[in-house]
């Protein structure tokens, strides 16, 4: 339809100017016949009405002849408009009929290029690249909702699981005071990977207007950890936080606990349980960085670069771990300190040793 | 009957654990692919529940190490993975049944059983000796029609005698089929599962069920 109101509409277009150029051509020749006529025939006659009845004559000759060849010409040219227009549209056809196989489930195809007039054609390339890029989101968005839903069968089979045996009316009050508590230790898990998410989802929201604000340190750490122990996510005691209650920084209180929460959840799911997780605040030269240090024997430094991709964990090696980590702690990190303006580096000493550096807040 | 569960996750798999030893199996537990390679060696299982994405050795690792040795068990793979090629190698691999997570118990009960009753060559999900009755689905037993209540350890020895009638089984074999490899009981309790198992048997009006051979152990005939 697009392409046949196209090519119609141009024909029309074009006919009208073909007529137009033909009238006016038409109407330029007659003036010059007359003119020629009058000035190098009729003069050569003797009488008047000789040379009248020759110019009429003459002139019905010309007429004739400049009629029979604008129609011929007319008809010539029709034709041919007719048919360069629809070759030259082809192209643009073919576009329209791709475009419209085009549909939010496939967006992976891309407009045909080949052929198309050189006006249109920047317009299809910008085209393309944005369907590219279009099937590239749609992609990576296809890929983390599967890994998501992968993420969460886990903790909900464990949840069921765990319900459907505590119904058994055999069981003992002690043991069904267990399968509780870990039906909401199951629960913890999946809320945890719901505010991951959610976390780095409102972070990129407020990516340029994160509210800074004057922020101690020491009791944002402190305060974290409490909360963290108050959910059995960990045993305080393996904790050591060593940050001076004099260092206030310019942060985003809500988005620098979150920083807190996946730091020291990724330690605790992720390192060596007989290891202490090492919380250190440093002042390298000119800056401030906060360091989460534990122990990681399964780690290898060619496993440093993967630390923050989605999902990611050391499964070969990794031990069974009851705290069932997801591998999006890290993710969640590298997206904070995105938002946040902050550096991320990782280090793996030769104690296995894993230092988590968060560096370049403003201090006060 | 006894299983063999390989489940990283510790919540999950004190959940199955439990409700399938509350059924009367014997179950094992390997948190990893390694530990299961080592529980298959050493044990026999009627049944394995795999996961896949397992820590050291994955679950596929150890379903093509359990083919190509040309161990028999039954394997029925539980995991979160839900594409159809997942389950399409899984099978391919040498798996008898994939279950997704999550699952609900009950059905993964039933899937375990009729597994079982495939491995045994049996369609009806009933093992009958005269006037005794197993229904091996509900895991009761009858005489007569009239129901005998019996332990979940009772009835299991006597589903593995009536599933092999006319093999004697020691007390050691019958001990390594009926309890997991963390029990603390020692191979004397077989003795008295079958002594109370006896009597009841005794009082059902089926005094000579369970023979015992003597230097082979006890049989079915």
């Amino acid at each position: 339809m697009f392409r046949e109101w196209v090519s119609r509409s141009l024909q029309r277009r074009l006919l009208v100017s073909l007529l137009l150029g033909v009238g006016l051509s038409l109407a330029a020749s007659q003036i010059i016949v007359d003119q020629i006529v009058d000035r190098y025939i009729v003069s050569s006659f003797a009488t008047a009405a000789d040379a009248a009845e020759q110019r009429d004559r003459l002139q019905r000759d010309i007429d004739f002849i400049l009629l029979g060849g604008v129609v011929t010409v007319l008809a010539v040219s029709a034709f041919i408009t007719i048919v360069s227009v629809r070759r030259g549209l082809k192209p643009l056809g073919a576009a329209t009929a791709a475009a419209r196989a085009l549909s939010p489930g496939h967006p992976a195809h891309s407009l045909p290029l080949t052929g198309l007039p050189s006006e249109i054609r920047p317009l299809g390339e910008c085209i393309n690249e944005l369907l590219e890029g279009l099937a590239g989101a749609l992609e990576r968005e296809r890929r983390f909702s599967a890994d998501l839903a992968h993420a969460l069968r886990t903790p909900l089979a464990e949840i069921r699981a765990l319900a459907e045996v505590s119904a058994d009316e055999r069981r003992e009050a002690p043991e069904l005071r267990q399968f509780l508590g870990q039906i909401a230790s199951a629960a913890v898990g999946m809320q945890a990977v719901i505010e991951s998410l959610l976390a780095v989802a409102r972070a990129d929201r407020a990516a340029v207007r994160n509210a800074l604000e004057p922020l101690q340190v020491a009791p944002a750490v402190a305060a974290r950890i409490e909360r963290l122990r108050v959910t059995n996510a960990v045993d305080p005691g393996r904790i050591a936080a060593r940050v001076p209650a004099e260092v206030w920084i310019q942060s985003d209180p809500r988005l620098f606990d979150a920083l807190l929460l996946n730091l020291l959840t990724n330690a605790v799911q992720h390192g060596d349980p007989r290891k202490p997780i090492e919380i250190d605040w440093l002042a390298p030269s000119g800056g401030t960085a906060l360091r989460v240090r534990n122990g990681a024997p399964y780690l290898s430094p060619e496993d440093l670069p993967h630390l923050t991709e989605r999902f990611w964990r050391r499964a070969e090696r990794e031990q069974p771990s009851a705290a069932g980590g997801l591998g999006l702690g890290l993710w969640v990190v590298a997206g904070l300190c995105r938002v946040l303006d902050l550096s991320l580096t990782f280090d793996l000493d030769a104690e296995q040793r894993l230092s988590v550096c968060v560096g370049g807040f403003r201090g006060i | 009957m006894k299983l063999l569960l390989v489940e990283d996750s510790a919540r999950l798999s004190a959940a199955l654990v439990a409700g399938f030893r509350g059924e009367g199996f014997a179950v094992d537990h390997a948190a990893d692919g390694r530990a299961a390679l080592r529980h298959l060696e050493v044990h026999e299982y009627d049944l394995l529940i795999l996961d896949l994405m397992l820590p050291q050795v994955s679950g596929l690792e150890v379903l093509r190490a359990l083919r190509a040795a040309q161990t028999p068990v039954r394997v029925l793979v539980l995991s979160a993975r839900d594409q159809i090629e997942d389950r399409v190698t899984a099978l391919n691999l040498g798996a008898d049944d994939y279950l997704l997570k999550p699952f609900d118990f009950a059905e993964l009960k039933a899937r375990v059983l009729a597994l079982l009753r495939r491995r045994y060559g049996e369609l009806s999900g009933r093992l009958t000796c005269g006037d005794l009755t197993l229904d091996t689905n509900a895991r009761v037993a009858a005489t007569r029609g009239a129901p005998l209540p019996l332990t979940p350890k009772e009835y299991a020895l006597l589903e593995t005698l009536l599933r092999h009638r006319g093999r004697s089984f020691t007390r050691a074999a019958l001990f390594e089929r009926l309890y997991d490899g963390l029990s603390d009981a020692s191979d004397r309790v077989i003795e008295v599962v079958v002594s109370t198992l006896r009597t009841k048997l005794d009082r059902a009006g089926l005094p000579t069920l369970i023979e015992t051979r003597r230097g082979f152990g006890y049989r079915v005939p």
